[in-house]
C-alpha cells in the first residue's frame, strides 16, 4: 500500500516536473522569437531613419512626456488638448535617461515582451497543456495588431501593459495578487470602454478561479472609477459609422487595415469556433464578450480590436491543432495545407513588421523638419495638416497651426486658406493665425489637401512673391511667409 | 440514341463552332481589344528573353505590372513553334472551342441523358457573351472559363479525380483571378448543404479549405503592394471613376437576355427555383437529394457570381461569362425535367414539335445574336490605316518619345508604335490614374494652348495621337487649340500626330 502510494506521489511529481520544463522550453522559446521579432522595427529604424521612430501618435507623446518632465504647459501645441496621462511620466523619466527618440524606439518593445510574457502566464486559464499555451501565445505575438501595438508608442501599448500586469497579479494567489488592486485602477486615465471590459474580464475571472471575494472588491473600485468617469469626462468615447468596404479594410491587415486582423488568422478562428460550436463548449459570457468588443471595435475604435485579437488568437490555436489532429481523407492536401496556413500567418506579420519599419516619417521628412528647426526662429509658427503636426511639433520644437477637427473655427479657416486662389483672403488668413511657414507634404498634393497642381493654395504659392520656397527635397517642400507684402 | 452518333454530334459542333469562330477571327488581321495587344507584348518578351516583363518601360512611361504570368508562358511554350500571328488567332479559339466537351461531360453526369448533355453542349457553344468575348481576342478566358468548367466536373467526382481536382484548380489560380468566384461558390454550397441538412464529402470540405488558402495566399503576395497602396480598392484594379461604368455596371434583364440568351436563362432560373424552394415528393426524395446535391455547386456559383455582380465587384463581362455557361449547364436539367413533365400530360405525343421549338428560340436568341454580335466586334477592331500608322511611329518619332493617346489606345501605341505612354487601360499601382484620365480628356476637348501645354510638360509628353475612336468619342476631327507654334501637325490621314514644341 505505501509502495503504491510511493510510486503514485513520484509518478505524478514527474509529471508536474515534465510540465515545468515544458513550461520553462515554451517561455524560452517565446521570448526569443518575440525579442526576435519585435526589435525589427526598433532596429531598423535606428540604423535607417536616424532613430526617428514611426507614427504620428508616438510624436505627441514623445512631446507630452518631454514637456511634463520640463513643466511646460505645452505652448508649442495651439490645438491639442492636454490631459493627464501616466504614460507621459513613464516616457519622460525614460527620455531623461536614455533620450526621447531612444524611448520612444524601444520603450513599445520592452512593455510588447513583458505583455507577452505576461499573456504566456494568463492563458493557463485556458490551456492546461504548455505546448497550446505557447500556440496560443505565437498565434498573439504574430498578429499584425500585436505587432503594430509594441512597434508605436502609442496609449493602447501602455494600456494592453496595465491590463496584462493587472490581469496577471489578479490571477496570482498570493500575496502579489494585491498589486492588481493598484495597477487596474490606471485605467480611469484613459477612455471608459477600457474599463468596462476589465470589469467583464475580472468577472470573468473571479468566476473561473474561484476568487469571488477579490473580483468584487475589484469590481466595485472600477465601478466607481468608471462612474467619475461618466460625471467628470466630457468625451466618454467615440462613434464612427462605417461602409461595409471601410469596415473591411480596417478590420483587415492585409488590406491595409493599420490594427487589422490577419486573414489566415481569421480563418483558423473560424474553424476553431466552429469546433467549440460542435463540441457545445462556447460559453455565453464568452460569446457575448466577443460580440461586445466586436461591436465597439467596429463602431468606436480600431484600439479596442488589442482585445479582440486575444479571442481570435486563442481560438485560431485550437482551429490550428484541431487541423493538425484531424483524420485528413486526402493526404496529399494535409501538409499544404497546414504549410499555407503558417505562411500565411507569417506572411501578414512580416508585412505589418515591413510596413512599420518604412513607415512615416522617413528620413528626408525629418531631415527637412530639422533643417527647418535650425532655420527658423524658436517662436514661429507652422501650417500644415493635422496628421503630420506631431511629428512636426517633435522635430522642429515649434508651433504649429492645423485643419484639426476638434477645433472647427480654425479648422474652417485652415479649409479655406488651403483651398483659395485669392491672394486677399490669403493673406489675411496667414496674418490671422500668425503664419511664418507652410509645410508641404507630398501626401497632401496627392489627395490629402489637393487634388490638381495648381489647386488654390498651390498657385498662390508659386505665383505670388509673398511666399519664398526655402527647401525641397522629395517628401517636403517648406514656403516662408514673407512679412510685409502688399495684399 | 446510340453512343457513337452522340459522340458523331457532339464532334460535328465542335467542328461548326470552331469554324464559325476561325471564319470570325481570320476575317481581320488584328484582334477586336488593346488588352490582347499587352497579352501579345509579355508571350513575346517571354520568347525573346525568357521572363515576362514586369517592369514595363512603356506602359505609363515606365511602371511595375503585376499578374500572373502562367497564361503568358503557356502561349509562348505553344507559339514558339510556329506564327504568333496565326496561332494567337487559332489556340483561343480553340481553347474556347473545348468548352462544349467539358459542358458535355457536366450536363451528362447531372442529367445522365446523353441527348440533353449533347443539347447542353450546343447551347454553351452559343452563348453569345462567351463566343463574342473570345473569338478574336487573346484572352485568359478562352482557358481559364473551360478549365474552371473542367474543374467542376472533376469536383464532382473528386473521390475518383482527386489529383485532376488538384491540378486543375492550381492552375486556374495561377491562370485567371476571377477563379475566386468558384471558390466562393464552393464555400456557398458548403451553406447550402448544411441549411439543407446535406452532410458534404470529407474530400470536398478538405478540398474546398485548402483552395480557399491558396487563392488567398497567392493573391496576397502577388498583389501585396497593390493591396497596401489601394486597400479595398484593389477589387475594382484601381480603375478612376471616370471608367469604373464601363468595366463595372448594374445587371439588367434585358441585358442577361443579351449576353446569354433566353432559353439559357427560363429553364436555368426554373431549376434555381425548384431546387431551392420547392420540396421533393417524399416518394421521389432520395432520387432528387442525389440531383440536388450535383446542382448545388453550380447554384452556389451563381448565387456568388450574382452577388458579386450586384454589388459591382467583379467586371461586368467576367461575371456575365460565368453566369451564362452555369445557366447553360442547370438548363439542361430544366429542359430534362420539362421534359419529363411533358410525357406526363396529354400533350406528350408533341414532345419532338416542343422540342423543335425550343430549339428554334435558342437559335434565334443565342445563335444568330452570338454572329451578329461577333460581326459587329469584329468591325470595331482597329483598322488596317490605323495600323499603318503606328507602326510607322518610331520612324517619325525618337526613341524615347511620350505619346499622349486615347487610355483605350495606350496599348496599341506600345505593342505596335513601341513608344511610352501616358496613360493605358491597366492601372493597377498607377498613383495619379484618376488625375491622368482627367488631364487626357483635357487635350482632346480643351481650347486653351496653354493648358494643353501645361499637360504635356507634366507628363514629358512630345506627342498626341488622336485615333478615330478618340475622333468619335469626344467628336473631332482636330485639336482645337491646333496651330504650328506649339502644336505642329506632324501626319494628317485617318489618324493625326501633333508634336508639342513649347516647354
Amino acid at each position: 500500500m505505501w509502495g503504491k502510494y510511493v510510486f503514485m506521489k513520484a509518478h505524478a511529481n514527474n509529471g508536474q516536473d515534465t510540465k515545468n520544463k515544458q513550461k520553462i522550453i515554451g517561455w524560452t522559446l517565446l521570448m526569443l522569437f518575440s525579442i526576435l521579432l519585435l526589435s525589427i522595427v526598433p532596429f531598423f529604424r535606428f540604423l535607417n531613419n536616424d532613430g526617428w521612430p514611426t507614427g504620428d501618435e508616438t510624436y505627441y507623446h514623445m512631446k507630452m512626456g518631454e514637456d511634463l518632465l520640463d513643466n511646460i504647459i505645452s505652448e508649442r501645441s495651439l490645438n491639442s488638448l492636454n490631459l493627464f496621462d501616466p504614460f507621459h511620466i513613464v516616457i519622460g523619466l525614460s527620455g531623461k535617461i536614455v533620450g526621447i527618440k531612444n524611448t520612444a524606439l524601444f520603450l513599445p518593445l520592452i512593455f510588447g515582451l513583458i505583455t507577452i510574457a505576461l499573456i504566456f502566464n494568463i492563458l493557463s486559464i485556458i490551456f492546461q497543456s504548455p505546448k497550446q499555451r505557447l500556440l496560443a501565445a505565437i498565434f498573439i505575438a504574430t498578429s499584425p495588431i500585436f505587432l503594430t501595438t509594441f512597434s508605436q508608442m502609442i496609449t493602447i501599448t501602455w494600456i494592453s501593459l496595465i491590463m496584462s500586469s493587472g490581469i496577471y497579479f489578479f490571477i496570482r494567489h498570493d500575496k502579489y495578487q494585491w498589486l492588481a488592486f493598484i495597477i487596474l485602477p490606471l485605467l480611469y486615465f484613459y477612455n471608459i470602454l477600457h474599463i468596462i471590459i476589465t470589469i467583464l474580464v475580472i468577472i470573468f475571472i473571479g468566476h473561473k478561479l474561484n476568487k469571488k471575494n477579490q473580483s468584487t472588491i475589484l469590481c466595485g473600485i472600477l465601478s466607481i472609477l468608471l462612474l467619475i468617469s461618466l460625471i467628470s469626462k466630457d468625451i466618454l468615447f467615440h462613434i464612427r459609422l462605417l461602409n461595409i468596404l471601410e469596415i473591411i479594410e480596417i478590420m483587415f491587415a492585409d488590406v491595409g487595415g493599420q490594427l487589422g486582423f490577419s486573414l489566415f488568422g481569421i480563418i483558423l478562428a473560424i474553424v476553431g469556433i466552429q469546433y467549440l460550436w460542435r463540441e457545445k463548449k462556447i460559453k455565453i459570457f464568452s460569446a457575448s464578450m466577443f460580440i461586445f468588443l466586436t461591436i465597439i471595435t467596429i463602431f468606436s475604435s480600431q484600439v479596442y480590436a488589442i482585445y479582440l485579437n486575444i479571442f481570435i488568437s486563442i481560438t485560431a490555436a485550437i482551429g490550428f491543432l484541431k487541423l493538425t489532429k484531424r483524420e485528413w481523407r486526402i493526404i496529399s492536401l494535409r501538409n499544404i495545407t497546414l504549410f499555407l496556413l503558417i505562411l500565411g500567418v507569417v506572411y501578414s506579420g512580416t508585412a505589418i513588421v515591413a510596413k512599420n519599419a518604412t513607415a512615416m516619417p522617413d528620413s528626408e521628412t525629418m531631415y527637412a523638419l530639422t533643417w527647418l528647426e535650425q532655420k527658423s526662429e524658436p517662436d514661429s509658427i507652422i501650417l500644415s495638416q493635422q496628421i503630420y503636426s506631431n511629428i512636426i511639433q517633435e522635430a522642429t520644437k515649434r508651433r504649429v497651426i492645423t485643419n484639426d477637427k476638434k477645433l472647427p473655427k480654425i479648422s474652417n479657416d485652415i479649409e479655406k486658406l488651403y483651398q483659395t486662389r485669392r491672394i486677399d483672403v490669403a493673406v489675411s488668413l496667414i496674418e490671422k493665425y500668425d503664419i511664418d511657414y507652410i509645410v508641404i507634404f507630398e501626401e497632401m498634393k496627392r489627395g490629402l489637401v489637393w487634388n490638381k497642381e495648381n489647386q488654390g493654395l498651390l498657385f498662390l504659392l508659386e505665383s505670388r512673391e509673398n511666399f519664398k520656397k526655402v527647401f525641397e527635397n522629395n517628401k517636403v517642400t517648406v514656403w516662408e511667409i514673407k512679412k510685409g507684402k502688399e495684399k | 440514341m446510340e453512343k457513337k452518333r452522340i459522340y458523331v454530334l457532339l464532334t460535328l459542333i465542335i467542328i461548326i463552332s470552331l469554324t464559325i469562330r476561325l471564319y470570325f477571327a481570320f476575317s481581320t488581321a488584328y484582334f477586336s481589344d488593346d488588352t490582347s495587344y499587352f497579352h501579345l507584348r509579355q508571350i513575346e518578351y517571354i520568347q525573346a528573353h525568357g521572363y515576362p516583363e514586369f517592369q514595363d518601360p512603356l506602359s505609363f512611361s515606365g511602371r511595375l505590372f503585376l499578374f500572373s504570368p502562367l497564361f503568358h508562358y503557356f502561349f509562348a511554350v505553344l507559339t514558339y513553334f510556329g506564327s504568333t500571328w496565326y496561332l494567337t488567332k487559332i489556340l483561343p479559339n480553340l481553347f474556347a472551342t473545348m468548352l462544349i466537351p467539358v459542358i458535355y461531360l457536366l450536363a451528362e453526369q447531372m442529367t445522365k441523358n446523353k441527348q440533353i448533355a449533347v443539347f447542353t453542349a450546343c447551347i454553351a457553344a452559343f452563348t453569345p457573351i462567351f463566343f463574342v468575348e473570345t473569338v478574336n481576342s487573346l484572352s485568359v478566358k478562352s482557358v481559364s472559363i473551360p478549365l474552371a468548367f473542367l474543374f467542376l466536373y472533376f469536383f464532382a467526382n473528386i473521390q475518383q479525380c482527386k489529383t485532376y481536382c488538384i491540378i486543375s484548380m492550381i492552375s486556374l489560380i495561377l491562370l485567371d483571378h476571377a477563379s475566386i468566384i468558384i471558390i466562393l461558390g464552393l464555400v456557398v454550397y458548403l451553406f447550402i448543404l448544411k441549411i439543407n441538412f446535406m452532410e458534404p464529402k470529407k474530400e470536398e470540405k478538405e478540398f474546398i479549405f485548402f483552395s480557399l488558402l491558396l487563392a488567398l495566399w497567392f493573391y496576397l503576395l502577388l498583389y501585396k503592394s497593390a493591396l497596401l497602396r489601394h486597400g479595398i480598392d484593389i477589387l475594382w484594379q484601381n480603375i478612376p471613376q471616370q471608367f469604373i461604368d464601363k468595366y463595372y455596371y448594374n445587371i439588367t434583364i434585358i441585358d442577361t437576355i443579351y449576353h446569354i440568351g433566353i432559353v439559357p436563362l427560363i429553364f436555368g432560373l426554373i431549376v434555381i427555383y425548384y431546387t431551392l424552394f420547392k420540396k421533393p415528393v417524399k416518394v421521389q426524395h432520395e432520387h432528387h437529394e442525389q440531383h440536388r446535391k450535383a446542382i448545388y455547386p453550380i447554384i452556389s456559383i451563381i448565387i456568388v457570381t450574382t452577388i458579386l455582380l450586384w454589388l459591382k465587384i467583379i467586371e461586368f463581362t467576367v461575371g456575365a461569362l460565368y453566369l451564362s455557361i452555369l445557366l447553360v449547364i442547370l438548363s439542361g436539367f430544366g429542359y430534362m425535367e420539362f421534359h419529363k413533365y411533358l410525357q406526363k400530360t396529354k400533350i406528350k405525343k408533341l414532345g419532338n414539335i416542343i422540342f423543335a421549338v425550343v430549339f428554334m428560340v435558342f437559335v434565334i436568341s443565342s445563335v444568330v445574336p452570338a454572329i451578329f454580335y461577333s460581326h459587329d466586334k469584329i468591325e470595331q477592331t482597329i483598322t488596317t490605316k490605323e495600323i499603318l500608322f503606328l507602326r510607322f511611329l518610331p520612324e517619325i518619332t525618337p526613341k524615347d518619345a511620350i505619346i499622349l493617346s486615347l487610355v483605350d489606345d495606350g496599348h496599341y501605341v506600345e505593342y505596335f508604335g513601341r513608344r511610352r505612354t501616358v496613360a493605358d487601360a491597366n492601372f493597377l499601382q498607377i498613383r495619379d490614374a484618376k488625375e491622368r484620365v482627367d488631364d487626357i480628356k483635357t487635350i482632346f476637348t480643351t481650347e486653351s494652348k496653354i493648358a494643353a501645354t501645361k499637360i504635356m510638360n507634366k507628363y514629358n509628353a512630345e506627342y498626341i495621337y488622336i485615333s478615330p475612336t478618340a475622333k468619335k468619342l469626344y467628336g473631332i476631327d482636330y485639336l482645337n487649340y491646333e496651330d504650328n507654334d506649339c502644336f505642329k501637325l506632324i501626319y494628317v490621314g485617318e489618324v493625326r500626330l501633333y508634336e508639342s514644341t513649347c516647354k
